[in-house]
């Protein structure tokens, strides 16, 4: 249902991001049709 | 497909989107659930919080930018043009953009019972899409809300909220923004500082206040347990925030969540809104970020409901004093 590596269909809207602070990874996911995925995990410092 | 329609008599939009009547109702299986097949909108659980564009949108980008819209310029620029165009009734694509915030990746819970951590995070989540849908042409208002309960409407109870990007200032903000600039040119001050300070001021109404963050019964709270929670220092959005702030505000966020369940030793279902500037491009000086929470019953075991007298003329009835209900809160706190 989901692939990480897409055919992007045209009319696939932009996915918009601004730069990512530190700490914080967005992974970007594209569906079939066409809908963006946006996966946030974040880095913590021990004891934070 | 979605249309926005311009209705002359209150010069607002209402947008009207047959297609949301097939929209997921209490399915069987929760698809805001991590699962590798089926119906499910997440394909992996190696998340902390997810965020995917509503698949029963009332807006989208996929449309051209239309006209009427592209040529406001202002908060209120849309208005004043349709408002020049005298009766001309104004329909066209629905533009805009649709985001679901997945909590967790866990079914069971609620914002409330999160760990501060992933609160913390969350707010981190909304200023990073705050930002970005504040990047898409012709966007002009980030709105951050959640609905929680079935009460209320929602069909699907596993934790999450949403984010409406629209291309317009929605009518109560542009009303809102015009009373804060007005507020800023009389005063020189901040009108939402001032509200705060007065409110730490008289105390009766206070929940939390740790210097970084309060939170209060609102003076004219409009819902019989309305609480708002504001960051004390003039912070326009949620970008604003230094990292202090910020885990301040997701402790009181949490705390007075996890209060309204215990006020009446159920689920509190609420409204919950993020108020800032309206997008991150946006230069207004008056925005002040808080969180607004509305929640829905003002007794163990009834419901207010948005009445005749709250929905035709926008005058509420609360059948609470705020100072009792603040007094009620602050024994479950």
């Amino acid at each position: 249902m989901f692939e990480t590596e897409p055919p992007v269909a045209e009319t696939a809207p932009e996915i918009p991001s601004a730069p990512e602070e530190p700490g914080l990874v967005m992974r970007r996911i594209r569906k079939p049709d066409g809908r963006y995925l946006l996966l946030y995990t974040f880095l913590r410092e021990p004891g934070e | 497909m979605s249309e926005l329609r311009w209705d002359e008599r209150l010069r607002e939009w209402v947008i009207v989107a047959p297609h949301r009547q097939d929209r997921t109702y209490h399915p069987v299986s929760c698809p805001l659930c991590p699962d590798t097949e089926g119906d499910t909108e997440l394909p992996t659980a190696d998340f902390e919080i997810a965020v995917f564009e509503n698949r029963f949108a009332p807006m989208r980008t996929d449309v051209p930018l239309p006209p009427v819209l592209a040529a406001a310029d202002s908060h209120d620029g849309t208005h004043a043009l349709l408002a020049r165009a005298g009766d001309a009734r104004v329909a066209t694509e629905s533009y805009g953009r649709c985001e679901v915030v997945v909590y967790t990746p866990e079914h069971e819970g609620s914002l409330g019972e999160l760990p501060l951590d992933r609160v913390e995070a969350l707010l981190r989540v909304w200023a990073h899409r705050y930002e970005s849908l504040s990047c898409i042409d012709g966007v002009r208002y980030v709105f951050i809300f959640e609905n929680r309960g079935a009460e209320i409407g929602v069909t699907l109870s596993h934790p999450h909220g949403q984010i409406y990007a629209y291309p317009f200032v929605p009518a109560p903000a542009a009303r809102e923004t015009a009373i804060e600039a007005d507020h800023l040119a009389r005063t020189g001050h901040c009108l939402h500082c001032d509200i705060i300070e007065a409110e730490r001021a008289n105390a009766s109404r206070i929940l939390i206040d740790d210097g970084l963050v309060a939170a209060y019964v609102p003076y004219a709270a409009r819902w019989s347990y309305e609480v708002h929670i504001a960051v004390r220092n003039h912070r326009a959005s949620l970008s604003e925030m230094d990292a202090r702030e910020r885990r301040s505000l997701a402790s009181a966020l949490k705390s007075v969540l996890q209060a309204y369940d215990r006020l009446f030793g159920r689920p509190m279902p609420y409204l919950l809104s993020v108020r800032q500037r309206a997008t991150a491009g946006d230069t207004h000086d008056g925005a002040h970020l808080r969180i607004e929470l509305l929640p829905a019953l003002r007794t163990p075991d009834k419901l207010k409901f948005r009445a005749g007298s709250e929905t035709f003329m926008g005058v509420f009835i609360n059948d609470v004093q705020p100072e009792d209900a603040a007094a009620n809160l602050l024994k479950v706190l």
